[in-house]
């Protein structure tokens, strides 16, 4: 893309996470010229730091009846219209003897109250639904949770908003905003040789974490909580459904399956910009409250951690209080009437918070336009049809499959299998390479989970370079292994030690040390 | 059901490097050896490339793989200083090699040859990752869609098999359109007559053929095959898919072992037993909580420190392996098991990638069967 392109966006996102890219889908679908401007790739903050989970609403029911309801209601809608990176795979609450007994009527009437649909269930039909859960459960509870995968909901959002004639731009930063006589006159864009200057009438700041920093660059204040959240990855799929602690939300408590495998979180505690990972005593943590629950999980192999940081708003409650509604915040107050910053939230309600965001954007315009996000699909859920290979892209890449597929099954070459931990083939690898949106291994992987099964880019690391074409192949994929360490070294042991032996053999004959960061 | 009792002399646990090469060695000097493998060895997930520096009996070793790798086409070169191209334009020190290794050479330009479907030789990339390296000449990446498989059995007859000619003429014809005179390509053929295969295509090409280092691809299995070939040439008898689970001591002294295959078991009684089970990677030691550990035989451990990785808990996991004096194999209580000697990988310091590769295995199974039979 040439950086003399000129855009004319009424609207510029700053963000390209699920609030950011939901709002650049649902502007487009209304017919205003948004331009979305993300840092670095879509989905590289909290969106993708997160534990992969569709809210029933039943966490939130004792202590935040508002988000609860929220997620009750949005969950059901993403289901409908984002199908293809969800699993509906349902959900448990379960409580051990020791637990409160008086907490399993409070959530109940939590549910009740917020319109989320939970249903005690014997001990006998929870543990045949999950016969890997300890028997000595107390009570169970059925509640309608899934499992998502943030990265492909993102896509699809952003894909959904260019088909809509949104721009999304990734890889580019504001660099500044220039307040004249009340309002954003300017922004910068980009560094170097892809700066540019856009006018835009309103800016929306959906930054998650960074939102504090965006809106300092127009001169405003916003008080952020950043919270970080650990997990740990467990190879294989361990539970069938979500399977919950029934207690008031704690570390450990919730156990997803994901895709190839099962994520066991969270940790709440006080969190950084720059840097966020897990650490071996938060996974140790982890390890021992789901034990409890799940007692063959200590022996489980466990692929890698990760964590991702909330971004809280301050003055609503710490950490695992803190509210988990959502504000859009209007800067007119502060003196920039051109201004909208979206804080809070969760991945669950990411659609509803684009609704409330774009409705205050409408408004600035002083156009009209109702919001047709509930009711169009991103990519409708995909059944059956060809080959293996074939019904395994389209259960991921939804309707988005067509082109992709016209590439892999096209040649024997994209035929070939690149990762096969994830199943990826060398032309999902070579057709993501191609998009300017991808520019790292990093980038690469999140598009096509290339690197993100339990050899962890050990044996697929080179083809994914080899598509890539990076300049500086060698440092590259040393970025991006140093990147995949970062996440291992905290798990490093049993069978997982042994996998990483075995990559420090592989590697040595190329003269990498994946072990080496920065 | 159980598996046949079985007796020997010697039983070596593990049929990578070091347990071929010892029971080739102990099986030449008439001794009755049986060698049992779990499966995929590091030696077979190797490039196959080979560094005598700082080897013990360096002249011996020599020996000794030239002579095995005489019927195979492997260490056929004399031993000197060399420097192989590893498949990313990495450089790896090599003093054995054979012809059609790609070694530092000289500022000649060279074609890089990749074929479609097959994973070992990107050329695109080699060719940026060798433009940064100063010791490498030139290189220009080619691409060819041949359809080929990416392993070509050349056969161990007198001439190659009819399907690697096929191969052959194939790549003579899409290297006919290059100009460089030395052209790099996939390591494809496997068997005895692999180098044959490599010889034909110069000569109907008219260019010098060479072939990158590839981990976990052709090369490794050329020299499992060459080891394995040389201990059964030797008289050794290899019971495959065997795994072993428990062992009989008497006093200080190693009796028998229980093996299990599949959901068989039985038992090998034996005269001396040689563990060449590698580290972790090749499955000799589990891995807990803890660390690393020995499962079946209550052995101790060590580790030693020549690790160049960052990470020290890997560094710790790799350089372990089970604790030894004078070759001779030392239980948790700190007791001498008199008749159980580790040789190869499992001795601290040689596994492989913190190692020093083949070369110090050769010169460990050397030694230890010369342990061996002085103990017989």
């Amino acid at each position: 893309m040439s950086s003399s392109e000129r855009y004319m966006p009424e609207v510029l996102i700053v963000g390209g996470g699920a609030t950011g890219t939901g709002i650049a889908r649902d502007l487009a679908m209304r017919g205003v010229e948004v331009l979305l401007a993300e840092a670095g790739d879509l989905s590289s903050g909290a969106s993708g730091g997160n534990h992969g989970m569709l809210h029933s609403g039943a966490r939130y029911a004792v202590t935040d009846p508002e988000a609860a309801r929220e997620c009750a209601t949005e969950g059901e809608v993403l289901k409908r219209i984002a199908g293809f990176c969800i699993e509906d795979t349902g959900g448990l609450f379960v409580s051990l003897p020791r637990d409160d007994h008086a907490y399993l009527d409070r959530f109940l009437d939590g549910c009740r109250g917020s319109g989320v649909r939970a249903e005690e269930i014997s001990i006998c039909e929870a543990l045949r639904s999950e016969p890997n859960i300890s028997s000595d459960i107390a009570a169970a509870v059925r509640v309608p949770d899934a499992s998502v995968d943030p990265f492909f909901l993102v896509w699809g959002m952003a894909e959904s908003a260019r088909e809509a004639g949104a721009t999304v731009l990734t890889h580019t930063p504001v660099t500044s905003l220039h307040v004249k006589e009340g309002r954003i006159a300017r922004a910068v864009l980009g560094r170097g040789e892809r700066r540019r200057t856009v006018r835009p009438e309103v800016v929306v700041n959906a930054s998650g974490a960074w939102c504090g920093r965006v809106a300092a660059m127009a001169g405003q204040r916003i008080d952020m909580q950043l919270d970080k959240g650990s997990m740990v990855v467990f190879n294989g799929r361990l539970v069938n459904g979500l399977v919950n602690r029934l207690r008031p939300p704690a570390d450990g408590d919730i156990l997803v399956p994901h895709r190839s495998s099962t994520i066991l979180g969270t940790t709440s505690g006080p969190g950084t910009l720059e840097d966020v990972r897990a650490t071996a005593t938060e996974v140790e943590g982890l390890l021992r409250a789901a034990t409890e629950v799940l007692p063959g999980l200590s022996t489980a192999r466990t692929i890698r951690s990760y964590a991702g940081v909330r971004p809280l708003l301050n003055g609503n409650g710490r950490g695992r209080q803190a509210s988990r509604a959502f504000t859009v915040i209007d800067h007119s107050e502060g003196g920039v009437e051109n201004l909208l910053s979206v804080a809070g939230g969760k991945l669950t309600t990411c659609r509803l918070m684009a609704e409330k965001a774009s409705d205050a954007v409408m408004r600035r315009l002083g156009r009209s336009g109702a919001c047709r996000t509930m009711l169009e699909e991103i990519s409708p859920p995909v059944i059956g049809g060809g080959s293996f290979q074939e019904e395994v892209m389209r259960r991921k890449y939804g309707a988005f499959t067509g082109t992709i597929l016209a590439e892999c099954i096209g040649s024997p070459l994209g035929r070939e299998e690149a990762c096969s931990c994830e199943s990826v083939s060398v032309g999902e690898l070579e057709h993501f390479a191609a998009s300017p949106d991808v520019i790292s291994l990093s980038d690469l992987m999140r598009r096509t989970r290339a690197g993100m099964g339990y050899c962890q880019a050990g044996l697929c690391v080179f083809r994914m370079a080899s598509a890539l074409d990076a300049g500086e192949p060698r440092r590259e994929i040393e970025r991006f292994l140093a990147e995949r360490w970062k996440g291992i070294s905290p798990v490093l042991r049993g069978e997982q030690l042994r996998q990483e032996a075995f990559k420090a053999h592989l590697f040595k004959v190329h003269g990498i040390d994946h072990t080496r960061e920065g | 059901m159980d598996l046949p009792e079985t007796s020997c002399d010697v039983l070596v646990v593990g049929n990578g490097a070091a347990g071929c090469l010892a029971s080739t060695l102990l099986a030449k000097r008439g001794y009755d050896v049986c060698m049992v493998s779990r499966g995929t060895t590091s030696t077979s997930l190797s490039t196959s490339r080979t560094s005598l520096s700082g080897v013990s009996r360096r002249k011996e070793v020599t020996q000794l793989l030239r002579g095995l790798g005489a019927a195979y086409g492997l260490f056929g070169s004399h031993p000197g200083k060399g420097e192989g191209i590893t498949s990313l334009g990495s450089v790896v020190r090599q003093d054995l090699s054979s012809p059609h290794d790609w070694l530092c050479t000289g500022p000649e330009r060279t074609a890089v040859l990749g074929l479609k479907g097959n994973a070992d030789l990107d050329p695109d990339l080699l060719c940026r990752m060798a433009g940064r390296c100063d010791s490498i000449g030139e290189c220009r990446p080619y691409w060819a869609d041949l359809g080929l498989p990416s392993s070509i059995d050349a056969g161990g007859g007198p001439t190659i098999t009819r399907e690697s000619r096929v191969a052959v003429e194939e790549l003579a014809e899409a290297i006919s359109e290059m100009d460089e005179e030395m052209v790099i390509i996939p390591p494809l053929f496997l068997g005895p007559r692999h180098d044959l295969a490599l010889s034909i295509l110069e000569r109907s090409s008219g260019r010098f053929i060479r072939e990158a280092a590839t981990p976990l691809s052709n090369p490794g299995r050329r020299l499992q095959a060459c080891l394995e070939r040389g201990a059964l040439d030797s008289g050794c008898r290899l019971l495959g898919d065997r795994q072993v689970i428990g062992s009989l001591a008497q006093g200080h002294e190693l009796r028998e072992v229980r093996i299990m295959s599949g959901l068989r078991e039985g038992t090998i009684r034996f005269g001396a037993l040689v563990l060449a089970t590698g580290n972790i990677v090749s499955g000799g030691l589990q891995v807990g909580c803890d660390g690393p550990y020995d499962p079946v035989f209550g052995l101790a451990t060590d580790t030693c420190s020549t690790g160049s990785l960052r990470s020290p808990a890997l560094t710790t996991a790799l350089s372990v392996g089970i604790r030894n004096r004078e070759g001779r194999a030392v239980r948790k209580d700190g007791s001498v098991m008199q008749n159980v000697w580790v040789a190869g990988s499992a001795c601290p310091g040689l596994s492989y990638p913190l190692g020093r590769g083949l070369g110090h295995v050769a010169s460990s199974a050397l030694t230890i069967a010369e342990m061996v039979r002085g103990y017989l």
